[in-house]
């Protein structure tokens, strides 16, 4: 590799390292200055968890560019807009939902401790044995098993689309859940984009078949998942009345990503010069 | 400024979880122009190709109407759609046959349909014989290739001639009657003016005319075995291309 492209992917590496210091700093930043109750210490340990859902999501994108294409980044997209939505809606009430979100959370590992005792019943196996108590001690110490409902319908009584028109995220809910979710569920709009490739043989009227192409880096993604974080971290400050010095995450972004470019330009129109 | 903000599928009915649009509501049947009219018709596109559009037309009129003159069925048959050719017995095959020949027609027709009777198992005119042409196999495919890729998009001129063509042997043969009052297509238009108001309108008629051919009439008859044989066969004729 010549030294250009070394110096450019040092820069790079610098660029994701700092964005990372960024997301953390601030998640430790805001967990310090939440008036946290802890009598109701599972509203802020639901709060705290997902902002850290959001900021481990981002951090690992951005620790992963060769994931910043349309076949990965977009199911982890979609996770993203998904844990700002239940944050979003979970702070329009936070006693109640925060309940009702551990509970279910709980209720389907109580369900999946059964379904793997009925598995070991048929087959006798000592390492699901071992997973099998490692979860009940788990589940046991959140709350009695035999005090844990079991909810196999959605765990906040709406679909994602109401709770988001609840939550004033209809925007991120049309133009960013919803899209995102073809790559999720491996629908036909992503498959037939991501998945085919046109055949050129008009004998064969022009059909489809199946591609393992890469898909070209986008640092777009990177971009985006900013975006979500920001959009989480934002709406804690704004609820709780925060004043945060850690920058936020989407200025932060925007300013040094033009500044590496900006610098990578520059670079290669020098070395035009020469 | 208009306050009224514009209703997301507005013109949609609302079906339980669905959301159906104008057309669909009327419940017509899906006729797909590739899969089921394109392989009927493909045969007229070899003959423009081979020789321009005077003599192509002229070609694939001639056979049409000798094989309707002698055609058994007092129903109105459009040997404009190649399967129609299976109506005939063999006796009346042979017939046509000669009389393509007394007319200097059949040697012409061989050549220009070539790649379909030596490689397609199935094709509905391969009593026309081969003709023992010399060419090789790669370049009869090749000359298939160019000749679907051109007609391929019935939007464009050579798309839209062969259906126009459709309609035409229709009307030569006694099958179209058109209500009083009523202009019927001007289908000189789209080959002497293709771009011209005139022709893109003639176009959108020959387009909707040509669906009902394979709407009409029994699945034989719409060529439902023989399209799905063309298009089938397609794999084993020639590899993939990127």
């Amino acid at each position: 590799m010549d030294d250009e492209r070394q110096e450019f992917f040092q820069k790079l590496n610098n660029f994701i390292n700092n964005y990372q210091d960024i997301l953390s700093a601030g998640i430790e930043e805001r967990w310090l200055k939440l008036p946290i109750k802890l009598y109701d210490k599972e509203i802020y340990e639901v709060i705290g968890g997902l902002l850290a859902r959001q900021a481990t999501l981002s951090m690992l994108l951005a620790s992963s560019p060769y994931i910043w294409n349309g076949h990965i980044a977009p199911i982890i997209l979609r996770v993203m807009t998904d844990a700002h939505i239940t944050l979003a809606w979970i702070l329009k009430d936070p006693p109640d939902r925060v309940k009702k979100y551990i509970h279910y959370g709980l209720g389907q590992e109580k369900l999946f401790i059964e379904h793997l005792k009925a598995g070991v019943e048929e087959n006798d196996d000592e390492d699901i044995k071992k997973l099998i108590k490692y979860k009940e001690e788990w589940l046991e110490s959140q709350r009695r098993e035999f005090l844990t409902e079991v909810n196999v319908g959605s765990w906040s009584g709406l679909g994602t689309r109401e709770m988001a028109n609840e939550a004033d995220c209809d925007s991120l809910y049309k133009y960013a859940y919803a899209p995102f979710s073809g790559a999720t569920h491996n629908m036909w709009q992503h498959i037939s984009r991501f998945n085919l490739k046109y055949c050129k043989n008009p004998l064969h009227k022009y059909h489809k078949i199946p591609s393992v192409d890469r898909a070209s880096l986008d640092p777009d993604y990177l971009y985006r998942s900013a975006k979500y974080v920001d959009k989480s971290f934002a709406l804690v400050d704004k609820i709780f009345g925060l004043t945060i010095d850690t920058s936020m995450p989407l200025n932060w972004f925007i300013e040094e990503f033009d500044k590496l470019f900006e610098q990578k330009k520059t670079d290669v129109e020098n070395k035009e010069d020469d | 400024m208009n306050n009224k903000k514009k209703i997301i599928l507005g013109d949609h009915k609302k079906v339980g979880s669905k959301f159906i649009p104008p057309m669909a509501q009327l419940e017509i049947s899906d006729i797909s122009t590739i899969n089921q009219i394109f392989p009927e018709i493909i045969w007229m596109g070899l003959l423009n190709d081979s020789y321009g559009y005077r003599e192509g037309i002229h070609l694939s009129s001639e056979i049409a109407k000798l094989a309707h003159a002698i055609h058994d069925s007092d129903k109105h048959v459009n040997f404009a759609l190649s399967s129609s050719y299976e109506y005939l017995s063999d006796e009346k095959k042979k017939t046509l046959v000669e009389e393509l020949e007394r007319n200097n027609y059949l040697v012409k027709l061989q050549k220009s349909l070539y790649p379909l009777i030596k490689y397609y198992e199935g094709f509905p005119m391969t009593f026309l014989g081969d003709g023992g042409i010399a060419e090789s196999k790669d370049f009869q495919i090749q000359k298939l290739k160019k000749t679907v890729e051109r007609h391929f998009n019935r939007y464009e001129t050579p798309g839209v001639i062969i259906l126009a063509n459709v309609v035409y042997i229709r009307a030569i043969t006694g099958g179209l009657h058109i209500v009083q009052g009523l202009e019927p297509p001007n289908l000189e238009s789209l080959v002497s003016d293709p771009e011209s108001d005139e022709a893109k309108k003639t176009a959108a008629q020959v387009r909707s005319m040509a669906m009902m051919e394979a709407m009409s009439g029994d699945k034989e008859k719409s060529g439902s075995a023989w399209s799905q044989s063309f298009w089938n066969q397609g794999l084993k004729i020639d590899k993939c291309e990127f």
